[in-house]
This record gives structure tokens, sequence and C-alpha cells, in this order.
């Protein structure tokens, strides 16, 4: 099974403002190196903002096709979330973009109730795991994180691992980055896999464990 | 690699790339089987 080059982009979120993101984003990007997978932090183009009129529209989504435009450009793939209406919900949607287009959604399945993002956003009900170049990546949100029982692996009936490696897009706070640290060693270690976890960079580290 | 962890530098901007080793990743499961006692 081949490398996988990933790339972490950390960045200043500008607040609530999502073409100032996109060009931060994109000056970032320009002469980098070529990636199999970008990762953004967690509601890449408003930050974590509980403002939910500016969700996109699911059906119409200038984030998603930002990403999908990025992702075909560079060649990679790319997850990260955004904050979406889809019918009557809104939701913290994470998305992992292939170069040719493809996505594939998680939903955030613990609205962070400290923040008050369960007064507004809907929690998403099961796991998303994807394949990508033989990889299986477990797709996870921010808080998600506190919750071991939603990142339980395991062997699956063929005999194979359910997952290689933990993707947590988050934006944790500076004054619990203990926590953030403990949390992500001991999942890399007790899932047997490789924990990658982009956070925003005025809030957080970014952290990579392995096992 | 075994038990490696890694940071970022806090609070400065740019892209960081790692590059995950599968290989790697299977020794280490096959080292410490105890997932299939899971």
């Amino acid at each position: 099974m081949q490398h996988l080059k990933v790339g972490i982009l950390q960045f200043d979120q500008v607040w609530e403002d999502k073409q100032a993101n996109f060009e931060r984003i994109k000056a970032l990007l320009a002469g980098c190196q070529q990636l199999d997978l970008l990762l953004l932090p967690e509601m890449f183009h408003t930050g974590f903002s509980m403002q939910i009129a500016l969700a996109d529209d699911w059906q119409n989504s200038t984030g998603l096709q930002f990403l999908k435009t990025i992702a075909q450009a560079y060649d990679t793939a790319i997850y990260t979330s955004l904050m979406v209406q889809d019918h009557a919900s809104f939701y913290n949607r994470g998305v992992f973009i292939e170069p040719n287009g493809t996505v594939y959604t998680y939903d955030k399945r613990k609205a962070f109730g400290l923040g008050g993002e369960d007064e507004y956003f809907k929690n998403g009900s099961s796991e998303q795991i994807v394949t990508y170049k033989n990889w299986r990546f477990n797709l996870q949100i921010c808080y998600d994180l506190r919750f071991p029982e939603l990142t339980r692996n395991r062997i699956d009936q063929d005999g194979t691992v359910a997952y290689d490696v933990l993707l947590n897009v988050a934006n944790w706070p500076q004054k619990r980055i203990s926590h953030w640290d403990a949390l992500l060693k001991a999942r890399a270690m007790s899932l047997a896999v490789i924990a990658l976890e982009p956070t925003a960079m005025h809030l957080s580290i970014t952290a990579i464990a392995r096992y | 690699m075994f038990g490696e962890h890694l940071s970022t530098p806090h609070e400065q901007v740019g892209i960081y790339v790692v590059e995950l080793d599968h290989e790697a990743l299977q020794m280490g499961r096959k080292a410490l089987p105890f997932l299939k006692d899971a």
C-alpha cells in the first residue's frame, strides 16, 4: 500500500467571512507540493460560529463548490466541515471530497452543548468510514473526540481492521489543550490507528499521533 | 514512528505535511495485536 502524503493547513480563520477565508486558503495553497489529502479546520469558511444564517444551502453550497474546485485543481482529496442547511435542519457537516468530485459526508454526532451548538445544529446519527487510496478513514468532528464509543475500532468479518486513520477536524480551545493532547494520544494507541487532528491555529495546536 | 507524537507550531500559519506509512502501522498492530480481543 502506498504512503500517503497529508497536508494540514493551519491558518487564522477570518470570523464569519467566507470570501476572506477562501482567499486565505488559496494564498496558502499556492506553490504547495503534491498532496494526497488536505485537511482544513472545522467550519472552514466561517469559524466555529452559531450564526446559522451563514449556513450554506446544501443543494447549492458555495463552500462545497470551492472545495471541489481546490480538490480538482490540486489533485488532492480534502476533509473539513462546514455549516449547512439540509431541508429544514442545520448540520455541522464533514465533507470528504475526492479530486474527481465524489463527496462523502459525516454529520457531527456530538454537538458542543457548552457552546450552545446543540440549540442550532442537529446531531448526525451514523459513522462514516471512507476508503481512499486503500486507506480507511473514520471521519470525526471536534467534540466527538471526547466520546470513545464513537470511534471504536474492530476487526471486521473479513479479517481486516475497520479503519486506519482517525480524522478529526476541530476548533479546540487553547485552555483545554491538555485534554486534546491526552485524548489524541489515547485514541491513537487504544484504537491502533493514526490520529490526524487539524484545528484552527489561533485556538489550539495541530497534533499527530501515530500508533 | 512507533508511538510517535508530532505537533505543528502553535500560531504559525502554513501547510504542514506528514507522510503516513501503512507498513509501519501494520507492524505496530502485529506487535500489539489487541484489536482481536476487542
